[in-house]
């Protein structure tokens, strides 16, 4: 798994590639963290570039929204596919947690 | 010496195998491969690889090779955390290609093997607690929580749809998970995601043989 990221206006914008499993999933969490602490709340990840996703990447994930919604930031997905986008569907992720088909999509909501 | 004699010696020289290929590999009609390795984390990447290496032989579509993908790790995981307790045991895993499976069928019933598309069955086995991982609830095991959360998100999703509202699912669904993540969603909650991807992403069947449990996992059409 390797995380990438940039300012976009009021959000950060966070591509995670490769592989979320119970070896590199934490990663993800402590990446978000990094950038709660940074001052960045408000946190769009593009999984377009996500190969797989375990029930050990849902697990950051939660972690990492829960942390970022108590200081009243958010996580909001986009570019979800294959295994990754079926996931998120079968595990009512995808109704949990805001999902968009495209990154201009994410960063266009309020 | 018989040949057959000749390759109990060879495994007599050797010592008991960690691994084992029977029937001359994965190109011949019956292919089968085990890997036995400590229930640890450590263990996961060599699965995979083999499970891996097998799905590409046994001609999965790449459908299948994710979800087999996942549910493997799954149910590796679910081994490692809950399976020995306080102390570390083996898991092993057993690949049956399809070709085996067709190959003792043909007689009962004959059709042309190349009509069909891959298929592969994994079987794990661990020694430790007994546990069945398709029972649908198990109040005495701890990842009983889980799987009524996640079931409880499911069931309240597809509610929700029917009756368009959901909005107010939404928040009810985001209340149960609250309601969990406050409780710790510690590893045995995680195990309990990994149960509910089981069912819903493959072919499953277990069994209790002596003092080991059996999960078969079938991949493909």
């Amino acid at each position: 798994m390797e995380c990438t990221g940039c300012k976009q206006g009021a959000f950060y914008v966070l591509s995670v590639a490769g592989r979320m499993d119970a070896l590199t999933s934490q990663g993800f969490e402590t990446e978000c963290l990094a950038r709660l602490d940074a001052g960045d709340t408000r946190i769009v990840v593009d999984l377009s570039a996500l190969e797989y996703i375990s029930s050990a990447g849902l697990r950051s994930i939660l972690a990492a929204a829960k942390k970022l919604k108590a200081v009243g930031g958010d996580l909001a997905f986009c570019g979800l596919t294959g295994i990754v986008a079926e996931v998120f569907t079968v595990s009512g992720f995808a109704k949990l947690l805001p999902v968009y088909a495209t990154r201009v999509e994410a960063l266009a909501r309020s | 010496m018989t040949e057959h004699d000749a390759e109990q010696a060879d495994e007599q020289a050797t010592g008991p195998p960690a691994r084992t290929a029977v029937g001359g590999g994965p190109d011949s009609s019956a292919s089968l491969d085990r890997l036995r390795l400590p229930a640890h984390l450590e263990s996961l990447p060599r699965f995979r690889e083999l499970a891996l290496a097998w799905a590409e032989r046994a001609g999965l579509g790449q459908e299948a090779v994710q979800r087999l993908d996942l549910v493997l790790e799954e149910m590796l995981m679910n081994v490692f955390h809950h399976a020995y307790p306080g102390q570390l045991g083996d898991v092993e895993l057993a690949l049956l290609s399809s070709r085996q499976a067709l190959f003792s069928s043909r007689q009962d019933n004959p059709r042309p093997e190349a009509a069909l598309p891959g298929r592969l069955s994994l079987t794990l086995t661990d020694w430790g607690l007994a546990f069945d991982p398709l029972a649908p609830t198990r109040p005495a095991q701890a990842g009983g929580l889980a799987d009524g959360l996640t079931e409880g998100l499911v069931d309240g999703l597809a509610e929700s749809l029917e009756e368009g509202q959901a909005e107010a699912s939404f928040d009810d669904l985001e209340a149960q998970l609250e309601a969990n993540l406050e409780a710790g969603l510690d590893e045995r909650e995680l195990g309990g995601m990994g149960l509910f991807l089981l069912r819903t992403l493959a072919q499953a069947a277990y069994e209790r043989r002596g003092n080991a449990n059996v999960l078969t996992l079938t991949f493909g059409p």
